[in-house]
């Protein structure tokens, strides 16, 4: 941040758009993570704390509609929302000075092992709308972490939104952790459609064991045009740690990491079957 | 260089900062010595301020960012002379042994007390979670929200 | 004496506590707030290398830089081998560190050290320091420090011990201890059941909140001023004086208020390079650690490995101990003799017998320095101890209660280990006087239900439920060694002054001594204005550790009480023109006489009346004793079998600490050791990688608990009263931190049959030995 000379706070977001259109210039959501870089290729700090528009929470298109500036806190504090786990996920993401902080563009911008949100947002078939001063697209936030959201996204793109379909299903997220504030081990989400017990649709996602969150597209299929039984989640749980490549971690020997993840896969799973 | 202007305790303050300085780093330089180093990357909580309504921790704020807004520090609450419900409460409960986490923690209580008069121990514990205190093991000082709690409802009532 | 506590006025009553309101409204008390703005700012160069020479060192660049005043390197200050424990002097601790060295001997060791303008320009001048190592063969394994052929570490001539204890730095062997009483072999041989096993603990960091500083000035008349964090003022007098070659007199140490110690303040290791910089810059400087140095180059808790052999008779009468400790003292031996001697002389005198071994070995390795820590080698000891009390009770078909009930010692009771083991001395021959051990198991088992929830289902399918319990010892002072001392003097107004030796440093001790002063002088305790630790204002006193405040600088204050209550019914008699005997004070009014006084009208009239004098008093105090306070402590867990994480679910300390002085205060000091005690059993830990590199620098990373993690914790304070102590008064800062590990474990058991004998017991250890004991059956 040593080489920053120009630091600016847009009241709208096309001209906060205009101004990320320019060489060096780097976005500010919450600042927990930028506030900390070392980082000397940014000239330019576009905070966006003024964009109210980027702050609501609606229900549109048959779909939620999230802004990449609600904080953890706000969305924790959602009251009859229709994803509790939403609730849920943001409100175990580290302590509560950060919660009000850190923001949901933000954590998915980060692009680090240890975030929470994108775990359940994978699994909730997210979308994320990225604009520039130009044009806009929507894609698959599986899409953005499939790559990395440093290289998807491009330097003069934001965040500025995301959707969730809202759909009748079932969902559940589940964390490991040493402490109730620590950067998670291991953790996982996921989303059911049923058709009576059959599973018509299901996402598994996964996080902590890998550079980036992930889906786990493999066992997810194998368990379309199934009932949830006990044998079948202890099969599942077994099953995907084959489809994960796990990153060393100090913490936490593979094995270790294997073992979590089939807990935290199974405990999820087990929410599915209710 | 960056000017940062901002109000603290209402008070303005007007400074030439390093565009990389933290909040808390300015705040101390500009004599606002109640906020706490005690890690410097947003995990101990001895720096905590309200920052325009809400609770953060200033080493992770960039001054800049901070700029016009208004910031509220343990001052805000109280003096010895005329010290606020959260602090005698600390103080009568024992929850004050060292002192070095306690202006941030005042601030964490307070910030939730302001959107939630009533608070359950789970409640108080989850608002102080990022509040790091080696000293008291947090029983005394969770009993001394919760009885600060209770007189500020008092207070509330009787007027 | 009196032992009704309830005929005291100001003592066992909660009484604001003095720097309260201060610090809750955030007052410039601490040394960051009280830095000259003018100051600069200095660092420390640290080592890359867990053991490497340095071949070359060059600091011209960094000297040449604009805004650096001054590089410390070993090329340019004198060698002085000392130690940085601060301890009574002659320090028991070897002479084997000098400011800087040419050799480094851990990864963290100081390199160099910078002042500058501002930070920006400090950590550019660190970083054009440029060294040339020659990286040498490090050791880690404590066993294998002591194997022959193994790198030596302190290969230099000059080190060395000034008292006389074992030290072989040509075997890596900071310190030695071998004691016995009785035949050891023979009890074993004739006991009924023998049970013996290996009991590891961790490195764990004391995490003050306030990580270490100092700042150092010459004042006009160029002395020395030092306003630093730390628990021994006049220690680091003494050593900033031995190391920086600059006599006492022109030394003042200033301790304002500070952000925790845990006995991690009790070790010099920035003051003496603050004071060198600032004697060579002529200038303000300040110094201070960030979180990560804290972790890195400050003091940690010494590791230990005892292997624990108890032998019973078949009522379960236990007959002989045999403890043997090495304990990796890191690369510095820094309180290696008497952390370890006190893992015998804190933890074996519980259960009293006639045949003990105690052995110490305690290694150099190229890991990060042990030092004073909370607890002091009794956490280290009392692990294996009271697992095996509990395994031995199993084997004897005795309840974990019975088993100790049986065992532990009582009032009247002594240990010929007070006599055979002190700190690189014999220890003192001591009878126990109050002891409320019994008291605290029953009221312990009874406040967690120990009965009713023996057969208690979890909560969930997946886990499993169980109680545990252990006793604790600990010792008040160092007998014969620790000395405090303090004064009062009257006011006009009729309050005193007490000028006190002893350190607060965030415990309370500035209020329960002024309770103490309170008391013995009949005035109410906002009477007493306390001023804790200023060299050249207060007297000596060895500081904060040890347990001693209360106990010793207690006793001091109240004899410094008692002689200024006498001089203020002198006055008041001559005034009155009555008998002394006649006279005292209640309430600060002077009874008794021909008519009142208050204690206003004597100050005044001394002052500035008749007989002008100042009434003042000052006095010392060294213990004959270290009576132990005792504590139970029982934990109940619900173990997740599927992950291996252990779930506090109640905590109950029960502690006989003599007379609570000011009760709040010290349920405070059990809830945080206690505290402190759970996080090290479960959480905290210092990861390396293979080079003795620390991965995990930070609160991210080393987790210490937060509100969220702690369990419902009850502290149950059993009064007894210590005729040596101060209204009755023993220790109670030290001991609970000691409760977690062995309680916990042992209630890990009782829920999973499993037992971990390795701190810490993280999720991953616990799932392991549950998968092993699987596959066993």
């Amino acid at each position: 941040m040593i080489n920053v000379t120009q630091f600016v706070k847009p009241d709208s977001l096309p001209s906060a758009l205009e101004e990320l259109n320019r060489e060096g210039s780097i976005a500010l959501a919450g600042g927990t993570s930028l506030s900390l870089s070392k980082s000397k290729k940014y000239t330019k700090v576009v905070n966006l704390s003024n964009l109210t528009e980027l702050k609501k929470i609606e229900t549109k298109n048959n779909r939620l509609e999230i802004g990449a500036m609600v904080s953890m806190t706000q969305l924790a504090e959602v009251e009859d929302s229709p994803f509790p786990i939403l609730r849920k996920t943001a409100s175990s993401i580290y302590s509560t000075a950060i919660r009000n902080m850190t923001t949901v563009g933000g954590e998915i911008a980060k692009g680090v092992y240890w975030v929470d949100l994108p775990v359940t947002l994978l699994a909730l078939d997210t979308q994320v709308l990225l604009q520039n001063s130009s044009s806009s697209r929507t894609v698959a936030l599986s899409e953005i972490y499939n790559s990395h959201p440093s290289k998807f996204i491009n330097s003069n793109e934001l965040i500025t939104k995301i959707f969730i379909p809202l759909q009748k299903s079932t969902s559940s997220f589940h964390k490991f952790t040493k402490t109730q504030v620590d950067y998670v081990l291991a953790s996982a989400a996921g989303k059911a459609v049923k058709d009576g017990n059959i599973i018509k649709q299901i996402n598994l996602s996964i996080g902590g064991v890998t550079p980036l969150p992930c889906l786990l597209p493999q066992v997810s299929s194998q368990l379309v045009g199934k009932k949830i039984t006990d044998e079948i989640i202890e099969e599942v749980s077994t099953e995907c740690c084959k489809e994960i490549k796990f990153k060393p971690d100090f913490r936490a020997s593979t094995e270790y990491q294997k073992s979590l993840i089939k807990v935290m896969i199974s405990r999820v799973l087990q929410d599915l079957q209710s | 260089m960056i000017k940062v202007s901002l109000t603290v305790n209402g008070k303005k303050h007007e400074k030439e900062t390093a565009p990389d300085t933290s909040l808390l780093d300015f705040l101390r330089s500009i004599g606002v010595k109640s906020v706490k180093k005690g890690c410097g990357k947003g995990e101990c909580g001895a720096c905590g301020v309200i920052m325009d309504g809400v609770y953060c921790k200033s080493c992770i704020v960039l001054a800049i960012q901070a700029n016009g807004t208004e910031i509220k520090t343990v001052e805000s609450l109280g003096n010895a002379q005329n010290p606020h419900p959260l602090q005698t409460s600390f103080v009568d409960e024992g929850a004050v042994q060292c002192g070095y986490c306690i202006p941030s923690m005042l601030l964490a209580a307070k910030n939730m007390l302001d959107k939630n008069p009533e608070p359950d121990e789970k409640e108080i514990r989850k608002s102080l979670d990022g509040n790091l205190c080696r000293c008291t093991g947090y029983v005394k000082q969770i009993a001394a929200v919760k009885k600060a709690a209770k007189i500020m409802r008092e207070n509330k009532n009787d007027q | 004496m009196t032992n009704n506590i309830n005929n005291y006025k100001t003592v066992g009553k909660n009484v604001r506590k003095v720097d309260g309101i201060g610090l809750a409204s955030g007052g410039h008390l601490f040394v960051a707030d009280l830095a000259d703005e003018d100051s600069l700012v200095a660092g420390i160069l640290t080592s890359p290398h867990a053991h490497a020479r340095i071949k070359k060192i060059d600091i011209s660049k960094a000297k040449k830089l604009d805004g650096v005043h001054s590089v410390l390197y070993h090329g340019n200050v004198n060698r002085v081998p000392h130690t940085t424990a601060g301890q009574g002097y002659p320090e028991p601790s070897p002479y084997d560190t000098v400011m800087f060295d040419n050799k480094v001997r851990y990864v963290g060791d100081r390199v160099a050290a910078v002042a500058a303008e501002t930070p920006a320009i400090l950590k550019k001048a660190l970083d054009l320091i440029d060294v040339e190592y020659e990286v040498l063969k490090p050791v880690f394994d404590p066993e294998e420090a002591l194997a022959p052929g193994a790198p030596i570490i302190h290969d230099e001539e000059d080190a060395k011990v000034i008292i006389p204890v074992e030290y072989d730095k040509t075997r890596n062997l900071a310190a030695h201890v071998d004691t016995k009483v009785g035949d050891t072999e023979k009890a074993f041989e004739q006991a009924d059941l023998v049970v013996e096993d290996r009991y590891t603990t961790h490195y764990a960091n004391h995490c003050a909140i306030e990580p270490h500083i100092s700042h150092a000035k010459l004042d006009p008349h160029g002395r020395l001023v030092i306003t630093t964090s730390t628990q021994v003022p006049f220690h680091v007098r003494r050593i900033v004086s031995q190391v920086c070659e600059i006599p006492i007199k022109q030394i003042r140490v200033i301790k304002p208020r500070i952000g925790g110690g845990f006995g991690g303040k009790q070790e010099i290791l920035l003051e003496d390079v603050c004071a060198m910089l600032a004697l060579r810059t002529e200038k303000p400087v300040l110094l201070e650690y960030t979180r990560k140095d804290e972790f890195i180059s400050s003091r940690t808790r010494h590791p230990a490995i005892c292997d624990t052999k108890l032998g019973f008779d078949a009522s379960g009468k236990l007959s002989a101990i045999s403890l043997k400790v090495i304990l990796n003292t890191g690369a510095y031996g820094s309180h290696a003799l008497t952390v370890g001697s006190n893992s015998g002389s804190k933890v074996l005198p519980m259960y009293p017998c006639n045949d003990i071994d105690f052995t110490l070995d305690s290694p150099y390795t190229n890991l990060p320095v042990g030092g004073a820590y909370r607890g002091y080698g009794a956490t280290q000891a009392v692990f294996g101890l009271e697992c095996l009390m509990d395994e031995a009770a199993e084997k004897l078909g005795l309840s974990p209660i019975e088993i100790r009930e049986k065992n532990h010692i009582r009032s009247g009771g002594t240990s010929p280990i007070f006599k055979a083991l002190g700190e690189g001395t014999e220890g003192v021959e001591m009878k126990i006087g109050s002891c409320g051990l019994d008291r605290c198991i029953k009221m312990g088992a009874e406040e967690i239900k120990w009965e009713e929830k023996q057969n208690k289902q979890a909560s969930k399918p997946w886990c499993k439920h169980g109680l545990g319990m252990a006793i604790l010892m600990q010792g008040s002072s160092i007998p014969h060694v620790d000395m405090g001392a303090a004064t009062l003097k009257l006011n006009d107004d009729g309050s005193f002054n007490l000028l006190m030796g002893a350190t607060d440093l965030g415990t309370g001790s500035d209020t329960v001594l002024s309770q103490i002063a309170a008391e013995e002088l009949g005035v109410a305790v906002e009477q007493i204005i306390p001023l804790s630790s200023d060299t050249d204002v207060t007297p000596f006193d060895v500081g904060a550790y040890a347990s001693s405040t209360t106990y010793l600088s207690g006793m001091a204050v109240k004899k410094t009480a008692a002689l200024a209550k006498y001089q203020v019914l002198e006055a008041a008699a001559e005034m009155l023109d009555c008998k002394l005997e006649e006279l005292d004070i209640k309430n600060s009014v002077i009874t008794g006489g021909p008519s009142e006084l208050t204690l206003e009208d004597v100050g005044r009239h001394t002052l500035y009346a008749d007989n002008q004098h100042q009434i003042i008093a000052s006095a010392s105090h060294v213990t004959e004793k270290s009576p132990p306070p005792f504590a139970a402590h029982f934990v109940e867990v619900e173990v997740d079998t599927q992950t291996g994480k252990v779930d506090l679910l109640s905590y109950v300390a029960a502690v006989d600490c003599g007379t609570a002085i000011h009760p709040k205060l010290a349920e405070g000091q059990t809830e945080g050791a206690l505290v402190n005690g759970i996080s090290f059993a479960l959480t905290e830990e210092y990861i390396f990688n293979d080079k003795g590199k620390m991965l995990n620098p930070d609160f991210g990373n080393y987790k210490i608990c937060s509100t969220q993690d702690i369990p419902k914790i009850k502290t149950i304070l059993v009064p007894t009263f210590e005729d040596t102590g101060p209204y009755g008064a023993k220790s109670v800062s030290e001991i609970s931190i000691n409760g977690a590990l062995p309680a916990i474990s042992n209630a890990i058991y009782n829920a999973t049959g499993v037992r971990i004998k390795e701190g810490p017991f993280t999720p991953e250890k616990i799932l392991k030995a549950l998968n092993s004991q699987a596959n066993n059956k």
